[in-house]
């Protein structure tokens, strides 16, 4: 009897596993329905109305295997994608005088179950940040035309770097202002066994500093907006770059998904904060052979004023834009 | 400018992707004479500045492994497995291993694999088995060079790799755009996305893009069970058990017939061969990641741009393959500032 009954055990169980492969199995090649709730609102928190929300969820491995997600936020900001999908869901929401921004799922046949053909966990709720647009184009930026990588004038020695002019202190370069201090050292053996370091420091200027935030992939603008004035600064980094006899790696510095917010030029009085200057330096910021490697970044000569919406999505998408409207229309006028 | 025959097809030009690792083969057997043009175009080695792009690096690379010197080598998009010019790169980790090692091998010990046959006999100097591997093969090359410098894209299709192991058509269709211009429809088909991946997870395995021999294929025999002829192959237990006990040097896992990889007498155009054909890489190339550790520069940052002349439907802003020739000097010329003042060219 014991056998009878643990063999049927072993049978209703094996029904059921198979059953459950084959649902997910069915659903990953021809699709389940899949739900998931948008909530679209600004860097306030406040909800973005009529937002465009434009994708597809996938349906197959072919052309056109997908189900359009297309139509706007409602007055909450709220927008509900449902649809049959096999595996991946995308879109883009926009909305005039915002960043666009992407929702992104995937592998999602792979991490989601499936239960009476609908995806489980079923209405997900996500929030998405749509970033005002400011354009405040008034933010100083390193000039190409002169410099994508500094060369490093000294070694073994501190180095005062103008983060308005980017570029070395005279006499080594245009800067004025010692916004932040590096030191570097090097020692290279071979093309495979070496050892750069860059130490950075805010020290000179009191309540100056940095800290360190992980880009915003999902966003057109990779940066906040706002400097967050009263985040903890930390006034000193260190990055070293080396691989040993060993073949061991120690790569250490602000990489390309991450960017330091930073003050400095700071004016105290009373042993209080008076005056600050704020920006950006995007990632990777590293030292390299024989100079120091700088993504991007941004400074804003207003004092005080924590705006860092800056870089290089607005510069090259509103701004040259901003400039051909200009020149067409200076075009125009020419030709009228 | 130094150009080579390194387009192999007998399809048509519309299909020379196919055939990758042909190219890799004649890109090998071409390095000697770059050492050769280099070496009386420029009697002083400090002086050679060497800049090539894509496979060009594998004929670069394998001019200086064979003794070239150079004052400043500038590799760009570089279709060159990692692990060549640093072995600990090859199967590094975890996420390594699910990109180019197929499931049906991960069981199987990393020293039965194709890959690291060169292994058993690179003790030998006089077996050319040993010298059938990617780890290294490359780093006396790049230590004659005064410095290397990498322009690498992380947005380079040709090198995007999918989490596992891709199939032929894995990242070649995307879903269509509307577009205001005739066709009105965009199909964003994208064959050449992945194929570095492709071509080195395809070798032995995959007669598109792949090879048929070497590579990840097993070395399969038949035997009688009853009446029927069954296929047969070591099994994972086996192999490892081999692995474990040193017979596997009799015994390979891997499909070799009718390949030279287990010939210690093979010649130096059967190894080029071999590598290029049979011998699979385990790691991302040179040209999709910061490979060196020192100098490595990718393109696909803000950096080396100055605004961009594309939106691609797929692909947005991104630095493709070959797009410091093919996007206009008015976009890229932050790039080429660089290139003549690392150079000291002006």
């Amino acid at each position: 009897m014991k056998v009878i009954v643990t063999h049927c055990f072993i049978v209703t169980f094996a029904l059921c596993a198979s059953a459950q492969d084959l649902a997910l199995y069915r659903a990953r090649e021809h699709g389940a329905l899949a739900r998931e709730c948008l909530r679209v609102v600004d860097q306030d928190g406040l909800p973005v109305a009529d937002a465009k929300v434009w994708g597809g969820l996938q349906t197959g491995g072919n052309l056109r295997d997908f189900t359009p997600i297309s139509g706007v936020t409602d007055t909450n900001g709220e927008y509900v994608i449902q649809g049959k999908c096999t595996n991946r869901i995308r879109c883009d929401i926009t909305k005039a005088g915002y960043y666009r921004s992407e929702f992104l799922l995937t592998n999602y046949g792979y991490s989601h179950e499936v239960k009476a053909g609908k995806w489980q966990p079923h209405g997900d709720k996500h929030t998405i940040v749509l970033k005002k647009r400011v354009d405040n184009g008034k933010l100083a930026v390193p000039d190409k035309r002169k410099h994508i990588s500094w060369g490093i004038p000294l070694y073994d020695k501190w180095l005062g770097f103008d983060l308005e002019k980017f570029d070395w202190c005279k006499p080594h370069g245009i800067g004025n202002h010692e916004d932040v201090l590096l030191y570097f050292t090097r020692s290279k053996k071979s093309n495979s066994v070496f050892r750069f370091t860059m130490d950075v420091s805010f020290t000179n200027n009191l309540f100056a500093g940095a800290y360190v935030m992980k880009k915003d992939l999902s966003s057109d603008l990779k940066t906040l907006s706002l400097a967050n004035t009263n985040e903890t600064f930390q006034s000193e980094f260190h990055y070293v770059r080396e691989r040993n006899e060993d073949g061991k790696r120690t790569m250490i510095w602000l990489n390309e998904n991450e960017y330091l917010v930073f003050r400095t030029r700071t004016t105290v009085e009373d042993g209080k904060l008076n005056y600050a200057h704020y920006g950006c330096i995007q990632g990777q910021w590293s030292p390299d052979l024989d100079s120091m490697d700088l993504e991007d970044g941004c400074f804003n000569p207003a004092p005080n004023d924590a705006s860092i919406e800056d870089g290089f999505y607005l510069r090259n998408t509103v701004r040259d834009y901003a400039e051909h409207e200009k020149n067409m229309g200076q075009l125009k006028g020419q030709n009228q | 400018m130094f150009t080579w025959s390194g387009d192999y097809n007998w399809l048509g030009d519309a299909f020379n992707g196919l055939h990758y690792q042909q190219d890799v083969y004649q890109a090998l057997k071409t390095g000697a004479a770059l050492k050769a043009f280099m070496e009386s175009a420029q009697p002083t080695s400090a002086k050679r500045i060497l800049m090539s792009q894509s496979l060009g690096n594998m004929v670069a690379c394998e001019a200086m492994r064979q003794g070239l010197s150079v004052g400043k080598y500038f590799m760009f998009n570089a279709a060159v497995a990692s692990e060549a010019v640093d072995g600990t790169l090859q199967n590094a980790n975890a996420a390594v291993k699910s990109k180019y090692v197929p499931s049906d091998w991960s069981d199987y010990d990393s020293q039965s694999w194709a890959a690291n046959w060169h292994k058993w006999f690179n003790n030998d100097a006089t077996d050319s088995r040993g010298k059938m591997g990617w780890p290294n093969y490359f780093s006396t090359a790049l230590a004659r060079a005064g410095t290397v410098y990498n322009y690498y894209s992380t947005g380079d299709p040709i090198f995007l790799e999918s989490d596992t192991v891709p199939g032929v058509t894995t990242g070649v269709f995307h879903w269509p755009t509307l577009s205001l211009s005739w066709p009105f429809i965009d199909f964003n088909i994208t064959a050449e996305e992945g194929s570095w991946q492709k071509q080195e997870t395809h070798k032995g395995v995959e007669p598109i893009a792949g090879t048929l021999l070497g590579g990840w294929g097993f070395n399969c025999w038949y035997e009688t069970v009853g009446d029927e002829p069954v296929q047969m192959y070591y099994t994972a237990t086996q192999a490892n058990a081999m692995v474990a006990n040193g017979s596997i040097t009799n015994s390979p896992v891997f499909s070799y017939g009718g390949t030279q990889l287990n010939n210690r007498n093979a010649s130096q155009d059967d190894i080029w061969l071999s590598l290029a054909k049979y011998v699979p890489a385990i790691s991302s190339p040179i040209g999709g990641m910061a490979a060196l550790g020192l100098e490595d520069h990718n393109l696909n940052g803000t950096s080396y741009r100055d605004g961009w002349g594309r939106q691609d439907n797929v692909y947005n802003q991104n630095w493709l393959h070959s797009d410091m020739k093919d996007m206009a000097f008015f976009y890229v010329y932050p790039l080429h500032n660089e290139l003549v003042q690392k150079g000291m060219m002006k």
